[in-house]
């Protein structure tokens, strides 16, 4: 079994090499630092980028290239490129896809000139079942990323007949000796049965090593059969029995009912499953064992089904086979107006669900309504058993007595090979007076409740909807732009005041640092220099203020400065100032020089905030 | 042929409003080309919940329960409240095996059952609101202006609502929802291959989300979460 690749580019040309950047310690040409590491950088960050921007590259390959017509291959089919890729096999696959999966890998190199490079790897596997022998080929994988396509190349695989010889795989022994063995098979516990018998089939695997798992169990179509399941064992569980004096392991798969539906020579199709088994001793603690995988098609099984024999009595269906038993039951009593229920129960064992039961004869003095069915059906000794109910419901219509009569059927029991007829009990109902039942209501068309809606206001054209429409948008982006307008409408507001108190103060600054000047050099006594002092800076807080400030007390002229903008240092300055004025007028004089340094560091400190704003 | 030719460019030509009311006269009457009548009407950019119910009902009588479903589905978007939507979408369901898109974020199903004008106005009455207060707080001052921040803050809330509405909406008109509409159910499989085996069938009217397209084969996500592929053609987009 050789393992087979192929790969193809698209477009028939070589990926294209990315750059190669070469650095090396022992590099004389260019020994700085800045330069080694452009290079490096260069190194790990351009061949990534030229990887990304290459065209997709798809390879297939296949676990094996001779395989038998029961057996299935694994096809595997990567594609580098993209996280995103999609892989379409192609309609003229002679495979039938029995499972498929995908998975994300990332690819990345070191070396070889190319530096670093990482790519994206989608890996997709099939398990491909051939749907004849011969020599089939695996038509090329279309693989898709992002627009791009990239095409494997055709492998041809063997399929060689069911039972024929394998040439055998190199390198493992052990793997064709279990192979060999391995099969799935059909036993029925009998092959004339009568049309509508139980035929009870089982399925096998019969393994030569332990199974690890399996799954894809595929029955056949049971094309003129009834199945019914009577066992799927959950657990891998296996008996031993000997073929050719070897012990092999047997594991059931599951065991069913089937019912032949028509007379002749029917054939139960294969069945297929795939099987995971583990090959080899695996060591002491069984970690080395090896889990392989293969695929099983069991071989059809012919049944002659015999057609009933003549004799049928009279109301006979051909469904109703087996071994059964009947019997009527009802109330003892009931209400004339109200529901009573008589029950027709078949038991035993044949294939309930398809039972025909007889219908319930009219029974005079009430009104009989369409029966319903139950079953209750189990397996029981492999044979399907259980019981089936038809319950009709009765409405006396007047008090008294019904009468349900006795009612026959008939079945053919294939064990005793003859028809039998069963006769039920009459059955006797007291009725109690009660109120008469109404006329039965028409069943209801549910297409009769559809709802239809009014014309008015139907033919509307289409439009977007509200919040994607211009004036609703232009409404929501309005409101935060007049605030927007209104801010910056008080902010230029309050700038401009800002400026107007502003050159007011600073010509009273001026007017107030000549009169300063003159009186400095001027020859005026204390009383009339300390006024000229306190005149001229209340000159400065009238033209700041606006209004005049004589009848201000100092606190509320220095709030209404603040107020008005100016600085506080300048404030407390000119506050002490005329303090000062009012201490040399009426305290007795001071010292005048001390006085009109402080008016002039009041004037400084004022004018200092008015040239930084 | 010409005379065929001239009754359809006299009917292309005739007032909608006739033939809405021709339409609803022969649907009244039984006549299945009413559904055409109501679906020329769409195809020529008219759209109301009342045209989607009418259409469905026409196709629900004609057999076509899938189809049916995606005109109550669209009338649905359209009107979430539309009582006559929403009465025969439930018949329709009813009449058959469905998966239904049941299973969604809170949200999701607000957005779905609101309006989408009144998603609009939940949005926008804050919003508007909101700007106001925040204007008027800047010329108010004391308790007023403390009044105004405190309400602000309340319409910012609600409006964050209305805008969480809007949005749901929104991504409620882009959702890929597809029904299945081939009568006998549309089998859907692990991978975009046709020979691949199916896992399930879905039924008609199936509710799906489109996930990916990839040529005729659809990526779909049905009630549950699980996914798979099925064929375009047997799935309307809604």
């Amino acid at each position: 079994m050789r393992r087979r690749t192929g790969d193809f580019l698209p477009g028939g040309t070589a990926p294209p090499d990315p750059p190669i950047a070469r650095h090396g310690a022992g590099s004389s040409a260019c020994p700085c630092a800045r330069t080694a590491i452009i290079a490096l950088a260069a190194a790990f960050a351009i061949p990534p980028l030229a990887a990304a921007a290459e065209r997709p590259r798809a390879e297939a390959s296949v676990d094996r290239t001779v395989i038998a017509a029961d057996e299935a291959i694994t096809l595997r089919v990567r594609v580098e490129g993209g996280d995103e890729a999609a892989v379409e096999l192609g309609p003229r696959l002679p495979f039938d896809v029995l499972s498929r999966s995908s998975a994300r890998e990332a690819s990345v190199s070191l070396g070889g000139g190319a530096g670093v490079r990482i790519r994206q790897v989608m890996v997709f596997t099939y398990r491909l079942a051939p749907r004849r022998a011969g020599e089939l080929v695996v038509p090329p994988a279309i693989a898709t990323v992002g627009g791009a396509r990239a095409e494997t190349a055709p492998i041809r695989v063997r399929v060689v007949p069911r039972g024929a010889p394998l040439p055998a795989a190199p390198g493992n022994r052990s793997w064709r000796g279990w192979e060999r063995d391995l099969a799935l098979e059909v036993e029925v516990d009998r092959r004339s049965p009568f049309l509508g018998e139980q035929v009870t089939a089982s399925i096998w695997l019969i393994s030569p090593v332990g199974v690890v798992a399996y799954e894809g169990f595929k029955p056949p179509a049971y094309d003129g059969f009834w199945a019914e399941d009577l066992e799927t064992p959950q657990r891998l569980e296996f008996r031993v029995r000997h073929r050719a004096g070897v012990p092999v392991r047997a594991y059931l798969v599951q065991r069913l009912a089937l019912f032949p539906t028509r007379a002749g020579a029917l054939e139960l199709g294969p069945y297929e499953l795939d099987v995971a088994a583990r090959v080899g001793d695996g060591g002491p603690l069984g970690l080395l064992a090896d889990v392989r995988r293969a695929h099983r098609r069991s071989a059809p099984v012919r049944l002659d089904v015999k057609p009933l024999p003549p004799g049928a009595p009279p109301g006979f269906q051909t469904v109703n086979v087996g071994r059964f038993a009947i019997t009527a039951t009802a109330g003892a009593q009931a209400t004339a107006g109200e529901p009573a229920a008589v029950t027709l129960s078949v038991e035993g064992e044949g294939n309930l669900r398809a039972l025909a039961l007889p219908p319930l004869p009219d029974v005079p003095g009430a009104r009989r309504f369409e029966p319903t069915t139950t079953d209750a059906v189990a397996p029981r000794g492999g044979r399907l058993a259980g019981a089936r109910a038809v319950e009709t419901v009765l409405v006396p219509e007047t008090a008294g007595e019904l009468v349900v009569p006795p009612v026959a059927w008939s079945w053919f029991d294939p064990r005793a090979g003859r028809y039998e007829t069963a006769r039920t009990d009459e059955l006797r109902i007291a009725v109690r007076a009660g109120a008469a039942p109404g006329p039965a209501e028409p069943a209801a068309d549910p297409l009769a409740r559809l709802r239809v809606p009014p014309l008015a206001d139907a033919l509307r054209r289409r439009t977007p909807p509200p919040y994607a429409r211009a004036p609703y948008l232009a409404l929501l982006a309005a409101a935060p732009l007049a605030f927007a307008a209104a801010a910056l409408a008080d902010g230029v507001r309050a700038r401009r005041a800002r400026g107007a108190v502003g050159a007011r103060g600073g010509d009273g600054l001026r007017a107030a640092g000549r009169r300063l000047a003159e009186l400095r050099a001027g020859r005026l006594g204390d009383a009339a220099l300390a006024r000229g002092v306190e005149r001229a800076l209340s000159a400065h807080a009238e033209a700041r203020l606006g209004h005049p400030v004589g009848a201000l007390t100092r606190a509320a002229l220095a709030a209404a400065l603040a107020e008005a903008g100016a600085p506080r240092p300048g404030i407390d300055a000119l506050v002490r100032t005329l303090d000062a004025c009012d201490e040399a007028l009426f305290g007795g004089g001071g010292d005048r020089d001390a006085l009109l340094a402080l008016a002039e560091r009041a004037v400084a400190a004022l004018a200092a905030e008015e040239e930084a704003t | 042929m010409i005379a065929l030719a001239l009754s359809f460019l006299l009917a292309a030509d005739a007032d909608p409003a006739a033939r809405l009311e021709a339409a609803a006269a022969r649907d009244a009457s039984g006549d299945p080309a009413a559904g055409e009548a109501y679906a020329a009407l769409l195809a020529e950019g008219f759209e109301s919940a009342a045209l989607h119910v009418r259409l469905g009902n026409a196709r629900l009588r004609a057999g076509e329960r899938g189809r049916a479903v995606a005109c109550y589905l669209r009338a649905l978007r359209l009107e979430p409240r539309d009582a006559s939507a929403r009465a025969n979408l439930a018949l329709a369901r009813a009449a058959g095996p469905a998966v239904t898109g049941a299973g969604r974020p809170l949200l999701a199903r607000m957005a779905e059952r609101t309006p989408e004008g009144a998603a609009a106005a939940l949005l926008a009455a804050p919003w508007l609101l909101l700007w106001a207060a925040l204007l008027a707080r800047r010329r108010a001052r004391g308790a007023v202006r403390g009044a105004l921040g405190a309400g602000a803050i309340a319409l910012a809330v609600v409006a964050t609502a209305g805008a969480a509405l809007v949005a749901g909406r929104v991504s409620e008109r882009r959702r890929p929802v597809a029904v299945v509409v081939a009568r006998g159910g549309t089998p859907l499989r692990d991978g975009p291959e046709t020979a691949l085996r199916p896992a399930l069938t879905l039924p008609e009217a199936t509710e799906v989300l489109v996930v990916a397209e990839r040529g005729e084969a659809v990526r779909v996500r049905i009630e549950g979460g699980a996914e798979g592929y099925v064929q375009a053609g047997d799935l309307e987009r809604l």
